[in-house]
């Protein structure tokens, strides 16, 4: 033992790294492009500098222009494979990897069963079992919105084989522009089948039925979690950027959405933190308590969740007497445009609220449901437009952009 | 069913003062609908004292200034007092129309909705939700459904009516048949719409609820249940002959064929008016005939009115609580209904077996 390392590990590090090197020599010769495989290429700007306008289709293939910290390239070699044990057992003996990422980052991510596994086959283990990868996936579907946005953020768009007709709708969906021109499929488990995917993403609301159905029917499905905060997304993203073979830009995308979360966190200064109301009208009023996507958005832009704070806890419906009674400082309507101004002006014709702060003050604002409903790292655009919203005075001349797509 | 049935009218209408159990009846339902009217009128999320209550509801009919400020005010007048008449009557519409279903169907399963008025109201709402004509006016989606109501029992009443002859198997066979055919375009409707806010909208719509209760409602949906409530009310008597015998009844002078359709239109107007501004509310119209039947026996004369009276005074407990058990949250009404009438009628059955079994 030596500083707690077993000399046979040191052993097998040296010996992997000797041959680790020989295959980087190898893979450098023949593509001199991937022997570059720094982080991040961006240099550390002020918060105005880190804004710019709406994304421009040749601005998509670049990164965004926001502040990412300069990561360390580490080069993780994994324990080396005995020479006897067939390629298969992979899960137990890793054959040697050479990444150019910080690998320890996945070390805790739930559901990559060996985080020193970069190599292919891998595994990874839900609750819906143990699935083996062999090679990176080129035919993923993914069966939620938030899930299918964020490998829209990780792999070429093309390589996600189908999506359904709701991820076209630009008001409810970020990848709306995607999804428009791609194959379209309903909710037949049988036209997944169809699809032949390599690997299913089912989320927590994916009814276990179907999840069954496709398991039945021989495709593999890992039940990826779904947060109701983008930083709870994170291990998330790396999951399934491990799953699809695209660490660096998982990496990538949790930097940036932590980078974001702290450009808001640095500029907020909350002595008298607003009480906000999320509320949305769908024949009945419903508002947006503890545990819900918009009620962590607002707390994540400096206010205080004013259902939440009533105690209303996940999505409860509320009356017009309840919303005078909540007595929130500011309204915030995540609905489509048509019905939220209806609503709004509902709201704002009502003799019962016109004491109500929110009203008082004219702080009743139509926020863009897609950035505060659907569960990915694009919940950090509802932060970022939620603080604007709260502390114009704050953000003024912070011009927040949206996430890219692949590539970044 | 029928045979016990028409021993129990038999009964009844030789028994006890028919005058005097329904006074004591309306003495006692409408008494307690007073107090929950106004307890209802004093609670909510938002904190109204009692004496700004009062004096509001005093200012209102003419006696005295209120005391309360104005956010007080428009609380009472426009929330809560719109939302407590409309739970009455559509209570009222619930419990009387659910009478005559199970009375001229014979039948203890019958529920207002039986010959596919509520289905109607349904699709109705769901054709106004999809083509968007409910952001327009918020009276488009009351009439949506109450025309769906009206097209869905004109077409049940021209199935029974095939051939000329009209028939009460066929009638029942085909409102089930126009109920599920209607339940499925509903479904289709939410299945295959691309629109989550279509989805959601038709999702809650069907749920039930008084919760956007107007006065508007309230003007346009009372004097249709009140006409359908005084209709059927005058018809009892000859509902009563009905069940004893078509032929008895005929030769008592009752137009058979005109008094069974007279009471099988105007339950599904008022049903369909009661849909319209609330949604399909299950249970009440189903469960509080059966519960008056226990209490105050199966003569239609005072069956009907009070089943009437106890259906609004259920639906207004029911929605009391929907309103402040989570408060400033509230449940959906259907599930108060089901949750505390369910067990109650459960103990009315056990307690009452041995009438149960005349019913």
């Amino acid at each position: 033992m030596l500083l707690g390392i077993k000399s046979s590990n040191l052993v097998g590090f040296f010996i992997g790294l000797v041959l680790l090197t020989c295959v980087a020599c190898d893979a450098s010769e023949a593509n001199p492009e991937k022997t570059s495989l720094k982080l991040s290429t961006a240099t550390p700007v002020s918060v105005e500098t880190v804004t710019r306008s709406q994304p421009t289709p040749t601005s998509e293939s670049s990164l965004p222009a926001t502040v990412l910290p300069t990561s360390t390239v580490t080069v993780v070699a994994s324990t080396t494979a005995s020479a006897s044990e067939p390629a298969s057992t992979r899960t137990a003996h890793p054959a040697p990897t050479e990444v150019g990422f910080d690998a320890n980052r996945f070390k805790d991510v739930p559901g990559i069963v060996d985080a020193t596994n970069f190599g292919w086959p891998r595994d990874i283990e839900t609750s819906e079992g143990l699935v083996t990868l062999e090679k990176p996936p080129t035919r993923v579907h993914s069966l939620s919105l938030g899930h299918t946005e964020i490998l829209a953020a990780l792999m070429d768009f093309s390589k996600v084989s189908a999506v359904y007709s709701f991820f076209t709708d630009p008001e409810q969906s970020n990848i709306a522009d995607l999804s428009k021109s791609h194959n379209l499929i309903g909710f037949d488990p049988e036209e997944v089948v169809a699809l032949d995917p390599e690997i299913v993403i089912a989320s927590r609301f994916t009814d276990a039925d179907n999840v069954a159905l496709l398991k039945d029917s021989g495709i593999p499905v890992a039940r990826a979690s779904l947060e109701n905060s983008a930083l709870g997304n994170v291990p998330n993203i790396m999951l399934i950027g491990y799953m699809v073979g695209a660490e660096e830009e998982a990496l990538l995308l949790a930097d940036e959405i932590e980078h974001r979360m702290q450009v808001v966190g640095d500029i907020l200064d909350v002595n008298d933190p607003p009480r906000v109301l999320s509320i949305s009208k769908f024949t009945s009023i419903f508002a947006a308590g503890s545990d819900s996507t918009e009620g962590g958005i607002i707390e994540q832009a400096g206010g205080v969740n004013a259902a939440a704070d009533s105690g209303i806890e996940g999505h409860q419906q509320v009356t017009i007497e309840g919303i005078a009674a909540i007595n929130p400082d500011v309204i915030v309507v995540p609905q489509p445009l048509d019905g939220a101004n209806v609503f709004i002006n509902e709201l704002k014709s009502s003799p019962v609220l016109s004491e109500v702060p929110a009203l008082k003050n004219d702080r009743i604002y139509y926020v863009l449901p897609k950035y505060h409903t659907t569960l990915s790292h694009w919940n950090v655009r509802g932060v970022e437009q939620m603080a604007a919203l709260l502390f114009p005075s704050d953000f003024q001349g912070v011009d927040m952009n949206d996430f890219s797509h692949y590539p970044r | 069913m029928l045979e016990n049935e028409l021993k129990s009218v038999r009964h009844e209408m030789t028994g006890p003062s028919v005058t005097k159990r329904l006074y004591a009846g309306v003495v006692l339902l409408g008494g307690a609908t007073f107090v929950v009217s106004l307890i209802a009128v004093s609670v909510g999320p938002f904190s109204v004292p009692f004496s700004s209550t009062f004096s509001t509801m005093l200012d209102l009919v003419g006696f005295g200034n209120s005391t309360a400020d104005p956010t007080e005010q428009a609380i009472i007048q426009s929330i809560r007092l719109p939302r407590i008449f409309l739970a009455f009557i559509v209570g009222a519409a619930l419990g009387i129309s659910g009478g005559v279903m199970q009375a001229l169907f014979r039948n203890s399963m019958a529920d207002p909705g039986i010959i596919g008025v509520s289905s109607g109201g349904g699709a109705g709402a769901v054709f106004v939700i999809a083509l968007g004509l409910n952001t327009l006016s918020a009276f488009f989606l009351p009439l949506g459904a109450f025309i769906g109501s009206m097209i869905a029992m004109t077409v049940v009443f021209l199935i029974a009516n095939v051939g000329g002859r009209f028939s009460m198997a066929t009638l029942l066979l085909g409102g089930i048949a126009v109920s599920s055919f209607l339940s499925a375009i509903t479904t289709a409707v939410i299945i295959l719409t691309d629109d989550l806010t279509v989805q959601r909208q038709i999702i809650f719509w069907i749920a039930g609820g008084v919760d956007t209760a107007r006065w508007e409602a309230v003007q346009i949906a009372s004097p249709v249940i009140l006409l359908g409530l005084i209709i059927t009310i005058f018809a009892a008597r000859d509902l009563n002959l009905l069940l004893v015998s078509e032929d008895e009844a005929r030769s008592l002078g009752v137009r058979v064929g005109l008094v069974r359709s007279v009471l099988m239109i105007s339950a599904s107007l008022i049903t369909g008016a009661a849909v319209a501004f609330s949604g399909i509310i299950a249970f009440v119209g189903l469960v509080v005939p059966h519960v008056m039947r226990l209490i105050v026996g199966a003569d239609h004369r005072v069956l009907l009115p009070l089943s009437a009276l106890a259906g609004g005074l259920f639906l207004l407990v029911a929605d009391t609580a929907a309103r402040i058990i989570l408060s400033p949250a509230e449940l959906r009404v259907g599930i108060v209904t089901a949750m505390f009438g369910a067990p109650f009628f459960v103990y009315l059955l056990v307690k009452n077996r041995s009438r149960v079994s005349m019913l």
